[in-house]
């Protein structure tokens, strides 16, 4: 901190704030003996100038908290020391989906428990993306209500795109289909091996009847839309994360990716 | 993009001291100087909504409906409401406003509801909450080492009280920590410990004095 700095805060410290307290007026708002509600109202108050050479600069905070800045140091350690490979780390997952079973349009529906699945969701009209995508939420939603369940129930999405340069413009119709904290969901591009421009499979949760016990609360998600230090950056419609069954605990997390 | 996003954190919701889940009210009569001292536009809006919904989430879970635009179906006006309708002012006055800051650190309750009217589609701000879940107690060293300067305008917590109304940040940190270690009280007054008036920060122009 340079000299000036120092001065500016020892003013800070030293200041004698209550030189001019006929200014101001105490008011207890409500008197107790351990938390009383009291504040303060101004009166009358005026700005001075300040010199501008005392304006310390505003400094950012680390970027990595203590723990995240070690997990970073682990991973970068355990990267430089793992042995170069020239040949192809991964392979390319059109190769994989080549095999996919089904190119039909029939959604395949399980349940066990409190938990059902619902795959192979496409849409039966493709005339355009857009009016192709909305056909595969009309598909969703005639399923759902054939086996009694609503679009509310749904906790987890997996969503297979032919390719990421539609991410967008399905994102677009995909956001209306939800309300606030929409599910967690895993977006993949797969490449021309799939069937459609669009596949999703979801997984929901709805208590049984006999076990229901109301007014608990039994989701909860995480859902910041925002920009923070804290939360992976949100960038589509969808929770990080979602927890349902709090009494058998399953979280469900959003795929999170480095960019 | 910067100061287009001060314009909106200042912007207070004026009103008496009311118990309310999502705004500071004390202090208002000040806030006006908060901004001169910044050099920046201050908007305000009178709060007409109560905390209707305590939810830890707010909107309806069902597609397309905003709380916002669903007002008719229910009768009594949330507060969070009043912060649309004043976004809504400001995004007239200022059609190329971009962002709007949060100054929640802990509370899910308010970042949650300032994300919902901000991304409402005819506000349409991204919203900054980079003070969300940092530690209280750095936060503290980082506010007063910058050269903050904020006074207690209002004690509400256990172990607080009139003795302490107008000490600076600086001046009650050791007692914050004490308290925390006690009661398990919020360092940066998340829990509703107490509120303050920023009289100089690095960001004002001029300061206020009292």
């Amino acid at each position: 901190m340079s000299a000036c700095g120092n001065l500016c805060t020892f003013r800070i410290i030293s200041d004698k704030l209550f030189s001019c307290r006929d200014e101001v007026e105490t008011v207890i708002h409500s008197e107790a003996a351990f938390a009383s509600v009291s504040y303060l109202r101004i009166k009358t108050a005026h700005l001075e100038d300040k010199d501008p050479a005392c304006v310390a600069p505003l400094i950012c905070p680390p970027e990595l908290d203590e723990l995240s800045e070690e997990i970073f140091q682990a991973l970068r350690k355990l990267h430089s020391s793992a042995p170069e490979s020239t040949s192809a780390p991964y392979r390319h997952l059109s190769d994989e989906v080549a095999a996919f079973p089904s190119s039909s349009s029939t959604p395949n529906f399980a349940r066990k428990g409190d938990w059902f699945s619902l795959s192979n969701i496409t849409a039966t009209t493709s005339t355009s993306l857009d009016s192709e995508v909305e056909s595969l939420f009309a598909s969703l939603e005639s399923t759902l209500s054939s086996h009694n369940l609503s679009s509310e129930r749904i906790q987890h999405v997996n969503l297979y795109l032919r390719s990421m340069a539609d991410f967008a413009q399905v994102n677009a119709i995909y956001k209306t289909q939800f309300g606030s904290a929409p599910p967690s969901r895993a977006c993949i591009a797969i490449g021309p091996a799939l069937w459609k421009t669009a596949v999703m499979e979801v997984m929901g949760w709805q208590r049984s009847e006999k076990t229901e016990s109301d007014g608990m609360e039994t989701r909860k998600a995480l859902h910041v839309q925002g920009r923070s230090y804290w939360a992976p950056a949100n960038i589509g419609p969808y929770s990080q994360s979602v927890i349902v069954s709090l009494f058998r605990f399953t979280q469900l997390l959003a795929a999170q990716m480095l960019i | 993009m910067l100061s287009d996003s001060f314009v909106n954190n200042i912007c207070r919701l004026l009103s008496d001291e009311i118990d309310s889940y999502m705004y500071q009210t004390v202090g208002h009569d000040a806030v006006h100087l908060v901004a001169e001292a910044m050099g920046i536009p201050l908007y305000r809006h009178v709060i007409t909504g109560t905390a209707v919904n305590q939810a830890s989430e707010y909107g309806s879970r069902l597609p397309g409906a905003s709380q916002a635009q669903d007002k008719g179906k229910s009768k009594a006006k949330d507060e969070t409401e009043d912060l649309y309708e004043l976004l809504l002012q400001v995004k007239k006055h200022h059609p190329d406003v971009e962002a709007v800051s949060v100054g929640a650190i802990l509370s899910n309750y308010q970042r949650v509801r300032v994300e919902h009217v901000a991304l409402l589609p005819d506000i349409n701000m991204v919203p900054l909450a980079f003070l969300w879940q940092r530690s209280q107690r750095e936060l503290m060293d980082e506010m007063i080492e910058s050269g903050l300067e904020a006074i207690i305008i209002k004690t509400a917590g256990a172990g607080l009280g009139e003795r302490d109304l107008g000490k600076t940040l600086a001046q009650m940190r050791n007692k914050f920590h004490l308290l925390h270690e006690k009661y398990e009280s919020h360092i940066c007054g998340e829990g509703g410990e107490y509120e303050t008036l920023t009289l100089d920060s690095p960001l004002f122009k001029r300061r206020i004095k009292l």
